[in-house]
């Protein structure tokens, strides 16, 4: 790790910390906001994605490695965190730190867009292939869960009562159905992108995902499984980062719920 | 405009059927249709309350919403203003719909809980582009204009029971269908919405199709009472009438059930055996019999159904031995 690297984390840090005090401040005057931030875990999520997010762009200034280099295979396998590798190397003698700050363009990527094109059909590179077939793979409980509260908010009686007033089904379904069946749904999107993440990690541990050598954080944990014992670090880091976005995901769609339901006022 | 005491809705054979689902997954038979509503006839006058009045699953919310078109009937016709409501186009059913509303058993989900009053009372306004103040239609159902901005889970019962009134007012409709509009509400606040049904009613003349599950609340808002059973009228006469001289012995068993204020009134109570048939699979003869603690009750009643027939001017009652009450 460069000096510059280590500057550029603290920036991305700063940035990201920043990016949630601002929010906060803003949710002091605004209902809706203050509703979002009512739970610590959402600050926290938002905090940890925002941060995610900053590193997956700068992502070149803050890894001191190229990630897809063998440095050294002979000596430079799976070498413990140290002040230059500081997360430690891999069994291919690649730096898990730079692999990492790349893969998180991949993975995230990945799942922002496999859960946009599921929740999208709720009604050819590699990486779109692999988008698509994800998206398209994991629809099915989401559109499923949308049907469902769907068809039980058309027998509440104040759509009946829209329908009674005169209103048309457009207005219907943007003022009276889609408002009250958002929660529901964005919280399953959310938990989509986690999905999404894991099986992005699944079918690269299988070897059909990323192909290599670029990194995402499914096949850094293939490619560090063989010597987990003798060198956890090279799998423990890519799978902590993917818990982390998982229960970021949760926090910040928990906000999301509260804020578009007036119930929950503080 | 109608003048007072002039037909304004006619109910002629109104038939609802709900097909009957098909056995193994939809490759069986399918099961008999359930018949919610079985050919009801009747008139409203305009001005005039009508109460309908039945247990759960006798088919008497279905008549209400079926009649604003809310469902599509199996058969038969309901005419608003000489108009056939089912068979207008998509235009001129919406020109109804102003006149014709709907006002709610249950005050928790008649309300978008995501609008505040003021949006709930401004979306009809807009589809009809009409120029109300929800301050004005507040006011007229007895809340404060403060109201406008709360959500309908800062509403007391009562109180989105009023909102959802002045929804349906604020098309300055002709016509209300109050389906349970007290049922769901504390005793005391019962009172309060009847009074204002009844108050708005003397002063926007509004005619009132009001359902009802028991008949001491309908005494106090009906001119007429029909009391339906199976999807079917059974009794339908002048209210004062009804309650003084029941004809049918279910109208009677309903009566019994009303409480009386005065502790010393000699009073009997007719306690029905059983609960009523399913709709799927109505009884032969009169749908009454295997209830009815009639003690004329004879084999005629098990295999002639008795027809809805006049037995005093004005006075109709399904049953062979109207003419001897019990």
């Amino acid at each position: 790790m460069t000096l510059g690297n280590w500057f550029a984390l603290l920036v991305a840090l700063v940035v990201a910390a920043e990016v949630v005090r601002a929010l906060r401040h803003r949710a002091v005057r605004q209902e809706r906001w203050r509703r979002f931030f009512r739970l610590r875990t959402t600050s926290w999520g938002l905090g940890i994605l925002t941060f995610l997010l900053a590193v997956a762009l700068a992502a070149p200034l803050l890894a001191p490695f190229d990630p897809n280099r063998q440095l050294d295979i002979v000596h430079l396998t799976n070498r413990p965190p140290s002040s230059t590798f500081l997360l430690g190397t891999d069994p291919l003698s690649r730096d898990v730190w730079s692999r990492l700050v790349y893969g998180t363009r991949v993975s995230l990527g990945i799942g922002a867009l496999g859960a946009l094109v599921a929740v999208a059909l709720g009604d050819g590179l590699p990486f779109a292939a692999l988008v698509v077939a994800i998206g398209l793979t994991s629809w099915f409980g989401t559109s499923r869960l949308v049907r469902a509260e769907v068809l039980s908010l058309r027998q509440r009686d104040f759509v009946v009562a829209a329908r009674a007033l005169g209103a048309g089904s457009s207005r219907v379904i943007v003022r009276h159905v889609l408002p009250n069946a958002a929660a529901p749904i964005i919280v399953s999107a959310a938990l989509g992108v986690g999905n999404v993440l894991l099986l992005e990690a699944a079918l690269s541990f299988l070897g059909i995902g990323v192909p290599p050598p670029d990194a995402s954080w499914g096949n850094m944990i293939a490619d560090g499984m063989p010597s987990i014992y003798t060198a956890p670090w090279s799998t423990f880091f890519p799978g902590l980062a993917i818990s982390l976005v998982v229960m970021s995901l949760n926090g910040v769609a928990d906000g999301v719920r509260d804020a578009l339901d007036p119930r929950e006022a503080p | 405009m109608t003048a007072p005491g002039s037909l304004l809705v006619e109910v002629r054979d109104l038939v609802k059927h709900y097909p009957g689902e098909r056995s193994w997954f939809g490759l069986g038979a399918p099961r008999a249709p359930v018949r919610a509503v079985d050919g009801v006839s009747f008139t409203i006058a305009s001005g005039r309350t009508l109460g309908l009045v039945g247990e759960s699953g006798s088919g008497k919310t279905t008549v209400g919403r079926t009649m604003l078109r809310l469902q599509e009937p199996t058969s038969g016709k309901v005419l608003f203003e000489g108009n056939d409501v089912f068979g207008l186009d998509a235009a001129r059913l919406r020109a109804l719909r102003r006149k014709m509303q709907i006002v709610f058993q249950d005050p928790y989900s008649s309300l978008n809980p995501r609008m505040t009053v003021e949006e709930t009372l401004r979306e009809p306004l807009e589809i009809h582009r009409l120029n109300g103040a929800v301050s004005a239609l507040l006011d007229e159902v007895g809340l404060d204009a403060a109201f406008a901005k709360r959500y309908p889970h800062e509403l007391s019962g009562g109180q989105r029971q009023r909102v959802g009134i002045a929804r349906a007012l604020s098309v300055e409709p002709r016509f209300i269908v109050c389906d349970e509009p007290v049922s769901a509400l504390d005793v005391s606040v019962q009172a309060q919405v009847l009074n204002l049904l009844a108050d708005l009613q003397a002063k926007r003349r509004l005619t009132y199709l009001f359902i009802a599950h028991d008949l001491a609340v309908v005494r106090h808002i009906a001119d007429d009472v029909a009391v339906m059973y199976l999807g079917k009228i059974v009794e339908h006469a002048p209210a004062a009438e009804i309650y003084a001289q029941p004809r049918h012995p279910y109208t009677t068993a309903l009566l019994s059930a009303v409480p009386e204020p005065n502790p010393r009134a000699s009073k009997q109570r007719i306690v029905l055996t059983g609960d009523m048939p399913s709709p799927a699979h109505p009884p032969p003869g009169c749908p009454f019999h295997p209830r009815c603690p009639h003690p004329k009750k004879s084999e005629r009643c098990r295999t002639e159904p008795p027809p809805l027939r006049p037995i005093t001017s004005g006075h109709l009652a399904a049953c062979h031995y109207a003419a001897e009450p019990m």
